[in-house]
């Protein structure tokens, strides 16, 4: 098909870049660069200011300080149709009096393409996004999702230097999200083209993007690959956010005793590896200060006989989710989440003893909550 | 079976006696709300074509027994009637014109930009304060000022008059328009291509035809009514359809068969102008460009 790799990717560059409204500060200094082709994925919860930096790309937000670049050209105070540039709305945003040929060929109206060449090039995309029978309608007319493919036809069709996309299926039905999910990103890999993809959810940012960047209130947390991001979180916020259910926080301090270390919880102790020890006396970081282990539901398992190295707890509930259990555990009154087998049993208030696999496990500053093993 | 449907009992033939009834009543009311609208006009209209014998006859005809053009021959020939229809038209026509090109885009820049000093709000409010004046009040100073100027009795100054009258209304009801259409879909435009005012030409304007076509409407109607600033601006050559129409009234009575010829006159017009706009008035034009 004659669509495919037409587009060259082009980099992008936020520079120390900062937004304001009034005295609210949306985006606080972001520094980041979206290479060639790349498909990054600012993910965070709303407010967080995702979205405004995705509109200082676009040219519909000023930008207060610092500079974008797209390609090697600073793009601050170009309009957005001199970006180059394609956009999908959260709303989708289609011209409710066009019909949806005219909707996904009309970028290239306003450059001044024929129309038979215009509509033939309609035609073809309408064929890649499997809309192709529908063009005459208008949008009223359409699904949720036939509106949001037509969006994307409209962005495709100008072969841009950049996609940005705005929650682009949110508005989805949850079958519908994961089944549009899987053709953003085969479109992704047909076309190459740079895309900056802007979610709240966690399961499209980590199936979706080549790397994930996190933000929260402003602030760049961590840019990394999804199974980096996943496996390493820079920060509490980091780990907290992402995954489902989510990690898990035990506030305690190290103990050392003779050549041991320990965790000392409130109501548990529990050995922990020698490099953890090693790493906290390097980054200066007095034990006894208190820190924050974090460990994934996944890496707690269960045992429901007792031996001497578990934790002792209890079970405050047990939820079946058909292909695994997720089980709440009361750890002294802290309830935890383990992710176990399908096949666990057991009845609330059962006495369980936990395993913790703390290769799988970090600790946080309580103070700064960033990660330092 | 026990199984019984809703048809089958008394209730579901009771609900379905009292929709029905309902509806009848309905009807019956619509239909006599129009007949009690529509008599004046009907009346004003078979006044016009009667004989002036059948005009006095007692009781009334309620259809006329022999239809006659006199009273419209008298307003045309010996009234000279055909330069009022012209003024009237001339002066409605370009006062909505210049009225909803400057106010649709007074108002389109109050609803999509934000100014600094609270100038949205106070320019928006200044704008009503001007309608708020009783328009006799300014009757005076703007007579001196066109007389000043050498409009007296043009049609330039019953134009600029009934634009300074209407624009306060086209803006006060183009702004909520505007503010309805999702800016997303500008947006949209702007990074597709469009500039300001292309995505204003080619987005907005189209999507604002409805309510552009009501306050057209509206406006056209207002200026070929307006009365006070035609009989005070306008001595002879400028005088329009309801000031001619006034000079009716004489002093030893009221002429009532070219009166209500003029009335008839009177109306065509709008209710022309109304019948090949009203196709743009179609409601819901907006839906489904985005999610709701």
């Amino acid at each position: 098909m004659t669509v495919e790799n037409t587009s060259q990717g082009t980099q992008v560059t936020f520079d120390n870049v900062t937004k304001r409204f009034g005295t609210v500060v949306a985006v606080d200094r972001l520094d980041l660069a979206v290479s060639e082709g790349e498909l990054l994925v600012l993910l965070g919860p709303s407010g967080c200011g995702k979205t405004t930096s995705l509109r200082m790309l676009a040219g519909l937000e000023s930008v207060t300080s610092g500079t974008i670049r797209i390609g090697n050209t600073v793009v601050n105070d170009l309009p957005p149709r001199s970006r180059n540039i394609a956009m999908v709305f959260q709303s989708y945003a289609l011209y409710p009096h066009m019909r949806v040929i005219d909707n996904v060929s009309y970028p290239l109206k306003i450059a001044g393409v024929q129309k038979s060449e215009r509509y033939d090039l309609a035609r073809e995309i309408a064929m890649l996004l499997q809309i192709d029978h529908l063009l005459d309608r208008k949008p009223r007319e359409l699904s949720g999702g036939e509106r949001q493919r037509v969006a994307l036809g409209r962005a495709i069709i100008r072969r841009p230097n950049v996609f940005l996309m705005d929650e682009p299926l949110s508005n989805l039905d949850a079958k519908l999200r994961v089944q549009m999910r899987g053709e953003m990103k085969r479109l992704h890999a047909e076309l190459g083209v740079t895309t900056i993809y802007v979610t709240h959810d966690q399961a499209e940012a980590l199936t979706l993007g080549d790397r994930i960047a996190i933000m929260r209130q402003g602030v760049l947390q961590q840019v990394d690959s999804p199974k980096e991001i996943y496996e390493r979180p820079a920060n509490v916020f980091v780990g907290s956010f992402l995954g489902s259910p989510s990690m898990n926080f035990l506030d305690g301090t190290v103990r050392q005793e003779g050549g041991r270390a320990e965790f000392q919880g409130e109501s548990f102790r529990i050995s922990i590896p020698a490099h953890w020890l090693r790493a906290l006396e390097s980054g200066d970081k007095r034990a006894d200060k208190g820190l924050i282990l974090g460990i994934r539901p996944e890496n707690i398992q269960i045992f429901h006989q007792i031996q001497d190295d578990h934790i002792p707890a209890k079970i405050y509930v047990v939820e079946n989710m058909g292909n695994e259990t997720v089980v709440g555990v009361d750890l002294d009154g802290h309830i935890i989440t383990a992710r176990v087998d399908a096949d666990f049993e057991g009845e609330i208030g059962d006495p369980i003893g936990l395993r913790f696999n703390l290769e799988k496990a970090y600790l946080f500053d309580p103070e700064t909550e960033e990660r330092f093993v | 079976m026990a199984i019984c449907t809703m048809e089958d009992t008394d209730v579901g033939r009771w609900f379905r006696l009292q929709r029905r009834t309902s509806a009848v009543i309905k009807y019956a009311l619509l239909l006599a709300l129009v007949v009690i609208w529509m008599f004046p006009v009907y009346w004003m209209f078979t006044m016009s074509v009667k004989t002036p014998l059948e005009r006095e006859q007692r009781p009334p005809a309620l259809i006329p027994s022999e239809w006659t053009g006199e009273n419209y021959r008298y307003l045309f020939e010996v009234r000279g009637f055909q330069r009022y229809a012209v003024n009237s038209i001339v002066v409605a026509a370009a006062s909505t014109g210049i009225a909803i090109l400057t106010g649709a885009l007074f108002a389109y820049a109050l609803a999509r930009f934000t100014y600094p000093f609270n100038l949205n709000y106070l320019l928006l409010f200044g704008v009503l304060i001007l309608r708020m004046f009783p328009p006799t009040v300014t009757i005076i100073p703007v007579f001196v000022i066109f007389l000043n100027l050498r409009l007296i009795d043009t049609v330039w100054a019953l134009i600029i008059a009934n634009v300074y009258l209407q624009l306060p209304f086209v803006i006060w009801m183009m702004i909520g328009f505007f503010q309805d259409i999702p800016v997303e879909m500008e947006e949209a435009a702007l990074v597709d291509g469009d500039s300001r005012l292309t995505a204003l030409w080619r987005i907005v304007l189209p999507l604002a035809a409805p309510g552009l076509v009501a306050t057209a409407i509206l406006t056209v109607i207002f200026s070929w009514n307006e009365f006070l600033f035609a009989l005070i601006l306008a001595e002879s050559k400028a005088v329009t359809l309801p000031v001619a129409t006034s000079t009716l009234v004489q002093q030893f009575g009221i002429l009532w068969g070219p009166m209500t010829a003029a009335g008839s006159l009177f109306t065509i017009p709008v209710l022309i102008f109304a019948l090949i706009v009203q196709k743009h008035l179609v409601k819901g034009l907006t839906l489904g460009g985005v999610k709701a």
